[in-house]
């Protein structure tokens, strides 16, 4: 049996903030690995510190301790630009507030990280995303006149434009009710099949972390389960 | 990432959503009033000057001792200028057995390019334009030559070697110097009898005027090939040399103008920088989505950069055209106080617009957007952690700089631009200091009363740095507003007021001590109002500290020029009123001793101090005097003012004749001319034209204010309303909230118009008293006008603050009322 790729690896990785109080530690020096094609919930109680511990494991932010390797590049090692770089090369985002910028229409907002990345055939493939999450006869709505499962959906349509091999999910259906919570999570796990995206989610929707295959639970700042290391033990 | 079309495409994206409108309006009106009011001001002080060339004969004027050099008029010429030449000079006439002395004005074709000359048929008859200068054989002189020499037109007179026929009598010289009383009667003869006079040879007091007029830009290339090439004596005569009081009127006329137009472009800059703040203020999110999603931090920063530039440039072209419109409207407006032939505004208004906009625009953008740089990606997940590192106050350092800059080349006038930035300044510093106040006084204040008004008051101190902010622009818009019209009320007025409705417009001269008694009860019947008689001597300054002056050692030709030329001196007892002492002191019970006063541009010629010894030479008099005190004489006031005053022990018994300045009705000019009847050897110097250049000055200038202080307006509202917007989303959202927690309309209504009346009214009066105290400052230093405080403007300022901020706060808010409570949370969401 090959062992499979590890997109992630995490070593130790803390992060201690000043406070008002004296320094505060959100995440406790923690180690973690990802495969390529895992599918990772990362659970636990508000303030555990599961949105902190995306945020260093997507080189959104540094960690205080500690060293993180993408696809065996060091991301600890880079500067914004360079982790910028690699953002814009390989990871998409979905996050609970949507995140889509108010003055372009749906179909801008997919197209801007292809933009960015200078692609030439962006428009092209922004219509044939959207049409792939339903939305062609919206494309040139503005993010105002969509509902929330709309700008969800505009917004996997995005995260799935530039073809990344890793996926974060922030809370993807916390601002949604259950029917639609439960459309984006059909969407999102589809598409992840699809493009064989690894994929990381924070949430609190215990049914949408039971669809995932690795399940990973924070509590004050720690892991305390991570199904992945119970099943390599076993 | 392509940065230059990405930023346009993001731009054109940004505009289609109305992003970008609230900042594109406030650029275009702000380049609008920019470029309107500063072409308009241009324009106006064009043709002031121009009217007041009228005074000089012509555009510009070189005075020479020696003959214009040879190739001048080529030079000017090939410039499409007109030119001719005057040359004065003293001389004698003879009538008869009786002999004057006169002064001579020979005069080419063409004379006087600029202004008229007016002759008439009998002294005092009806005046007409001259239409020409003197024929060959013929003489044109001032009616006192004819009663002292009981001549009469047709008659004729000897000068020099030749005979002349007396032709006209002059009624008005357009450029004869109001200053210098000359006791010599007029000749004006044609330039092409000169030699065959034998008039002019070497040794005699001879004065050359070279006369050019023309397109502007021609005068100032002739101005500027000929000014190296003045060799010494030579030098360029402007209105200021020969009219005081209309070179004065102007000056402060363009001080006037500048600050007017100064007041559009600080309302307009402040209104660029709130619109901008907001804009960054609004695009923190994006910018961290951006990099999220893989923009790296220069792309990123250098395309908001670009977006801005690329949203400037058509904001202010269209600003600038808009503006020209305007200015041309305003023009209109002003139907025939401007001349028709007003000159087109060149293209630098408009170009000082828009580049004021964009400096502006990056100077107070730029700094904020570095901020920007600073945003962390991670603010995506949790805002609270990707608090941009506030913008370091160094980095304001540049477009302070540039503001400072910026407001001291539009005034033109060092003194003006830095007292109104230090007022702007000081303005900021109470307003913010107030704002500060407000916040933590409000905190105590807020409990009890009603719940609205809690709510609204509790807004005011929550919002602590916002609330500075607005209270700073607002209050700031609102002061630039009111000192204008502390300007176009206070300042006016107070300009207006240095020429009372009495000011003289006759100078009477040459009255014989014989004639003093006479004269005055003349005057008394007549009821004409004078200021007195003043004793007056004609000498030649003769020593400076015992030592004969050389003109060779003066590089200053005015110190050539009063050497060689005649000084009138005169005595007093007292000061004279328009006189104040600035050195020294005034002679109390020296008065006996030898002493002399001089007026601050006599002592500055000649680098005298306290001290010094002079002597003049009086007929066969020598008197010499120590100067006991400098000063500052107010020549605008149209009395009779000497450079030099003696004491009553320095005078001795010198030859003299009396001087005097009179305020005649237009209707009762026939019993001056009954005065000179009695008395021919009377000069009669009419300075009605003059009086009447400056007043018309003072009434344009007033207008042009007034148009200006409406188009200003325009740009201050912008000010309020981009100040207004500030936080008003954030308004927005917490009304939603209230009114979902059940509050009624009527108390947000309440809320909101109490907050923001607070705001108006703190704003209002604050800036009201700044206004106040920086139109005194000006008032005092930069006009040398009285100023009375406008009292009336603290009233306002808190009314008008309070009710018209209260008010637009809640039009503003109109939106949260009408909008369903959940709508806007949801949005928020």
């Amino acid at each position: 049996m090959t062992t499979p790729e590890l997109v992630l690896k995490a070593e130790d990785i803390g992060k201690t903030v000043t406070a008002p109080s004296g320094s505060l530690t959100i995440l406790k020096p923690t180690r973690l690995t990802v495969a390529a094609g895992d599918s990772v919930a990362i659970v636990g109680p508000s303030g555990s510190g599961k949105t902190t511990l995306i945020g260093l494991l997507a080189g959104l932010d540094l960690p205080s301790t500690g060293r993180i390797w993408f696809k065996g590049t060091e991301l600890t090692e880079l500067d914004e630009d360079a982790r910028a770089a690699l953002r814009s090369a390989a990871v998409g985002f979905v996050f609970q507030s949507f995140h889509l910028l108010a003055s372009l229409t749906a179909k801008e907002n997919v197209m801007l990280p292809m933009e960015l990345a200078e692609a030439d055939d962006a428009e092209q493939r922004a219509g044939e995303i959207l049409k792939r999450v339903g939305l062609a006869e919206r494309a040139d709505h503005y993010p105002n006149q969509l509902s929330g499962g709309e700008k969800q959906r505009v917004a996997i349509a995005r995260a799935f434009a530039s073809s990344p091999s890793i996926l974060f999910a922030d809370e993807p259906t916390g601002n949604l009710d259950t029917r639609t919570g439960r459309q984006i999570s059909d969407l999102l796990f589809e598409l992840n099949a699809q493009h064989q995206t690894t994929l990381l989610l924070v949430t609190h929707d215990e049914r949408l972390a039971s669809r995932c295959g690795r399940l990973i639970r924070l509590e004050a700042g720690a892991i305390a389960e991570d199904s992945g290391r119970e099943r390599a033990a076993s | 990432m392509k940065i230059l079309s990405f930023s346009l495409r993001q731009a054109r994206r940004e505009w289609r959503s109305g992003e970008l409108k609230a900042l594109a309006a406030a650029l275009a009106i702000a380049a609008a009033a920019m470029a309107a009011v500063g072409s308009f001001t241009e324009r106006v002080e064009k043709a002031l000057r121009a009217g007041a060339n009228e005074l000089l004969a012509a555009d510009l004027v070189v005075a020479s001792r020696r003959i214009p050099g040879a190739d001048w008029s080529e030079q000017a010429t090939a410039r499409g200028l007109e030119t001719t030449t005057t040359v004065e000079f003293p001389s004698v006439v003879f009538a008869g057995e009786a002999s004057m002395l006169v002064q001579v004005k020979a005069v080419a074709p063409g004379y006087p390019l600029r202004g008229r000359l007016e002759v008439s048929d009998a002294p005092f008859e009806a005046a007409e334009p001259a239409g020409g200068i003197p024929a060959s054989g013929s003489v044109w002189v001032d009616p006192r030559l004819l009663g002292e020499l009981e001549l009469t037109v047709g008659d004729s007179l000897e000068l020099g070697e030749l005979r002349f026929a007396i032709d006209k009598v002059i009624a008005l010289e357009p450029d004869r110097a109001s200053g210098v009383f000359n006791l010599a009667p007029r000749v004006l003869m044609n330039i092409d009898r000169l030699d065959a006079a034998g008039l002019v040879g070497t040794g005699s007091r001879v004065r050359y005027r070279f006369l050019i007029a023309g397109e502007p830009a021609a005068v100032a290339d002739f101005r500027a090939w000929l000014d190296p090439k003045l060799e010494p004596g030579q030098f360029f005569q402007s209105i200021e040399d020969t009219q005081r009081q209309v070179g004065s009127a102007l000056d402060r006329a363009q001080r006037f103008l500048s600050l007017a137009a100064l007041t559009a472009v600080i309302l307009s800059g402040i209104a660029i920088v709130i619109a901008v703040r907001q804009f960054v203020n609004r695009h923190l999110d994006t910018v961290a989505i951006l990099r999220c999603l893989g923009a790296r931090q220069r792309p990123v920063m250098l395309s908001f950069v670009a977006q801005l530039v690329w949203l400037a440039l058509p904001a202010l072209g269209l600003g600038c055209v808009l503006g020209y419109g305007a200015q041309e409207l305003l023009v209109l407006g002003m139907g025939d106080l401007i001349p028709e032939d007003l000159p087109w505004p060149g293209p630098l208004p408009a170009l000082a617009a828009a580049l004021t906009g964009l400096l502006a625009l990056l100077g107070y953008g730029v700094p904020p957007l570095l901020r920007l740089k600073t945003v962390p990606p991670v603010r995506v997940l949790n805002r609270q952690l990707g608090q941009p590192a506030p913008t370091h106050f160094l980095l304001y350092l540049a477009p302070v700089a540039f503001s400072l800059a910026l407001i001291l080349w539009q005034a033109r006038d060092f003194k003006l631009g830095l007292l109104m930035a230090a007022g702007i300044a000081a303005s900021l510093g109470l307003l913010a200091g107030a704002a500060a106040v407000l916040v933590r006084s409000l905190k105590r204040f807020s409990h009890g009363r009603g719940v609205a008004w809690r709510f609204g008051l509790a807004n005011v101190s929550k919002r602590g740095a916002g609330t500075l902010l607005q209270i700073a622009g607002i209050g700031l818009g609102l002061m630039v507003i009111f000192l204008l019209s502390v300007i176009q009320t206070e300042l006016l007025r107070g300009w207006r007021d240095t020429l009372p409705a009495d000011t003289p417009n006759f100078f009477l001269i040459n009255i014989q001590p014989d004639q003093v008694d006479s004269t005055e009860a003349f005057l008394r019947n007549h009821g004409i109002g004078s200021q007195g008689l003043f004793p007056m001597a004609v000498a030649r300054l003769s020593a400076i500290n015992g030592e004969r002056p050389d003109p060779d050692d003066f590089d200053n030709p005015r110190a050539r020029f009063r050497i060689e030329g005649n000084v009138n001196l005169s005595w007093s007892e007292e000061l004279p009123a328009a006189n104040r002492i600035i050195e020294g002191e005034w002679w109390g019970n020296e008065r006996d001793q030898p002493l002399v006063s001089l007026a601050r541009s006599w002592s500055e010629v000649f680098d005298l101090q306290l001290g010094d010894e002079l002597s003049f030479t009086v007929g066969a008099e020598e008197v010499t005097a120590r100067v006991a005190s400098i000063r500052e004489v107010d020549w605008d006031s149209f009395q009779v003012n000497f450079f030099i005053l003696l004491s009553e022990g320095a005078v001795g018994d010198v030859p003299r004749t009396y001087i005097s300045s009179l305020h005649v009705p237009d209707e009762s000019f026939d019993q001056v001319s009954g005065l000179v009847r009695m008395h021919p050897n009377i000069s009669v110097l009419d300075v009605g034209a003059i009086l009447k250049r400056v007043r018309d000055i003072i009434e344009r200038v007033s207008l042009t204010v007034q148009f200006v202080f409406a188009f200003t307006l325009l740009a201050g509202v912008t000010v309020l309303i981009a100040a207004l917007q500030s936080g008003l989303s954030e308004r927005i959202y917490e009304g939603a909230v209230l009114r979902t927690l059940g509050g009624s309309r009527r108390q947000l209504r309440l809320a909101v118009l109490s907050e923001f009346s607070l705001l108006g009214g703190v704003a209002g009066l604050l800036s009201a008293l700044a206004a106040n105290a920086v139109g005194w400052v000006l008032a005092d230093q930069v006009f040398n006008i009285g100023y009375e405080p406008a009292w009336w403007l603290l009233a306002l300022g808190l009314l008008a603050g309070a009710a018209g901020i209260g008010l637009t706060g809640l039009i503003g808010s109109q939106a949260v009322l009408r909008t369903p409570p959940v709508a806007t949370l949801r949005r928020a969401a």
